[in-house]
């Protein structure tokens, strides 16, 4: 069952412009001109129950805008939307009861007073009676391990509990969907990790529907099965992870040590890195030549004592999206 | 029909915001030298001007002092919403205050009772300490309190009207405080923060009983420091007219603005 339904989404920014100087301010005062921006581009897709979904896309893509219209708090310029079975912006408060929201560059939590104080503001506000505002407590310090530093008033926190404390204040409602607006934003690694596992049991566990944003490969790598990529507005691709990984870029990096010196060396269809006595770095396009092919072209050249194949991160694979996606409208341009 | 869920996050957000305040306690105390300063020197001028005997709209010196404790101590503790507003809708922070089951406006008022009533608390015991120590005890008018404390959380709620009506022009324009700065000026004037608004002349007075700074600054304090009943049915409807008409204000601005606000930031 779908719990998100976006249909021909769209959304136009109408923002004041103004030419540099005093004179254009003065300009902009009495003939004030505007320029329209097209955030949303009529996007559609859907997302079913349970899932664990990424949104990513470049700064500007659209990901943020496209949040906000689902949470109700943006007013779409045209195309319809559906959250669990409701339109988000007629339906804003009523839609709050079920829905959470983390944003990792702001925060919800009250900045002097321990993170406590605002999960039981948060307990009021989504009316979540007393016994099981506290077992939801309970279970959301232990899941999020907040028990050190729960009473800690929150500028006092480092970033990395800040923003496993802003999580589990989104998930005290038992929301069914909850959107993830960059919640790894500026983390460590260890960090990082321990957000993904805590994102991965919320799915698993509570069976929440998560909707994601991150600029990080391996965010979208170890937490999502699907991904959807959206440029300038526009979906570009809406895939399974693992195709991105194994259809999408097929380029991978060999590393080869040899045996006994080896000054040349000849291979066909690859790119050359890097090439000493000891070794050779190479990059195969699995789609002009396999991997096995090369390395028995190889093996007829050189003996090797150890070989290695590194497969291209989550954030070449995007990067490699976003270019195609630009050669394609460069394209369109030309055409 | 409000129900018992709702009325308690409100509550809650009013306790959060005092308890939030406290924290700034020590500095808040500091800001009342301010206070302290404007007190003093008014204390002066009454004095000076009024001498023994001698009444301003029929207040004598002690009486006017203490009318300005009133007057001055319901601005300062007014918080400054407008900011937070303006803020969050520039960094985008309203994000996480729209998309919460409850409502904007009632939210902030509950915020700003919970604010307002430790500033006034505080503010007022170091106002009173000071005319006490100077000019001499407030006769006031025990029986009658009640009313008075009727009157002075109707102008906690048009004061907060006044000013949130304002912030929410942060919807359209974003910075908001040229507004404020304008506000606030009428506010010492027709809200009669130095002066009982019944010491001015006829035309003044008139524009003055005809907005609402009267009776969100002035009347309440007025009817601390010299109690009489047609007053206070006169300012007790005054006040209600007015909270309505600024309540239909703030919520078709609201409704307005909040289909066009931005909401900035990824």
């Amino acid at each position: 069952m779908a719990v998100i339904e976006v249909n021909r989404l769209h959304k136009v920014f109408r923002t004041k412009t103004k030419e540099p100087g005093l004179r254009g301010s003065v300009q902009a005062l009495l003939r004030p001109t505007y320029s329209e921006l097209t955030a949303v581009k009529g996007i559609s897709f859907a997302v079913e129950e349970g899932e664990l979904l990424a949104f990513i896309g470049p700064n500007g893509a659209g990901k943020s805008t496209t949040i906000k219209m689902l949470t109700g708090i943006l007013n779409p310029t045209g195309g319809t939307a559906k959250v669990l079975g409701l339109v988000p912006w007629e339906s804003r408060l009523q839609l709050a009861y079920n829905i959470g929201t983390v944003f990792g560059q702001k925060s919800q939590l009250w900045y002097h007073l321990p993170a406590i104080d605002s999960f039981r503001l948060l307990g009021s506000i989504y009316e979540i009676d007393s016994r099981e505002y506290s077992r939801r407590v309970g279970e959301v310090v232990e899941l999020f391990e907040l028990e050190d530093f729960i009473k800690t008033p929150v500028r006092k926190l480092s970033l990395g509990q800040r923003m496993r404390c802003e999580i589990a204040a989104s998930i005290l409602h038992r929301p069914k969907v909850i959107f993830l607006d960059e919640p790894t934003i500026g983390l460590d690694l260890v960090a990082k990790l321990k957000i993904r596992e805590l994102i991965k049991r919320l799915n698993e566990e509570e069976k929440t529907t998560i909707f994601l944003t991150s600029h990080d490969a391996g965010d979208i790598e170890q937490l999502c099965k699907r991904v959807i990529v959206i440029n300038h507005g526009d979906i570009i691709l809406d895939a399974p992870t693992s195709y991105l990984r194994h259809n999408y870029l097929t380029t991978k990096i060999v590393n080869v040590k040899f045996s006994a010196p080896c000054p040349e060396l000849s291979l066909s269809n690859v790119e050359i890195l890097k090439h000493t006595d000891k070794g050779v770095k190479f990059r195969v396009d699995t789609k002009v030549k396999s991997i096995e092919g090369v390395l028995t072209e190889l093996f007829a050249q050189v003996d090797t004592e150890d070989i290695s194949v590194e497969e291209p991160g989550m954030e070449v694979v995007i990067r490699d999206i976003y270019g195609r996606a630009a050669e394609v409208g460069e394209q369109d341009a030309v055409g | 029909m409000v129900r018992a869920g709702h009325l308690k996050k409100y509550l809650q957000v009013a306790e959060i915001s005092l308890t939030n305040r406290v924290v700034y306690l020590a500095d808040h105390f500091a800001s009342s030298i301010f206070l302290l300063l404007i007190l003093f020197i008014f204390s002066q001028l009454w004095r000076t001007v009024l001498g023994a005997g001698g009444t301003l709209a029929g207040l004598d010196s002690t009486g006017m002092l203490w009318y300005m404790v009133f007057t001055e101590v319901i601005v300062i503790s007014t918080p400054a919403y407008h900011r937070l507003v303006s803020d969050e809708v520039k960094s985008g922070d309203i994000a996480y205050k729209l998309n919460r089951p409850y409502s904007y406006t009632l939210y902030y008022l509950a915020a700003h009772c919970g604010e307002f009533a430790i500033r006034f608390v505080t503010n007022l015991a170091i106002g009173a300490v000071f005319a006490y120590l100077t000019m001499g005890p407030l006769q006031v008018a025990w029986a009658q309190l009640g009313w008075v404390i009727i009157s002075f959380s109707l102008a906690m709620v048009l004061t907060f009207l006044m000013n949130f009506s304002l912030a929410l022009l942060a919807f359209w324009f974003e910075d908001n405080r040229p507004f404020f700065w304008i506000q606030s000026k009428l506010v010492f004037i027709f809200g009669g923060m130095f002066v009982p608004v019944e010491a001015y002349p006829a035309g003044l007075r008139i524009v003055s009983y005809l907005l609402p700074m009267r009776y969100g600054v002035s009347a309440p304090a007025r009817l601390m420091v010299d109690f009489d009943y047609a007053f206070l049915w006169q300012v007790l409807l005054g006040q209600f007219i007015w909270a309505t008409i600024l309540s239909l204000i703030t919520a078709a601005m609201f409704q307005k603005g909040v289909r066009r606000v931005h909401v900035n930031g990824g």
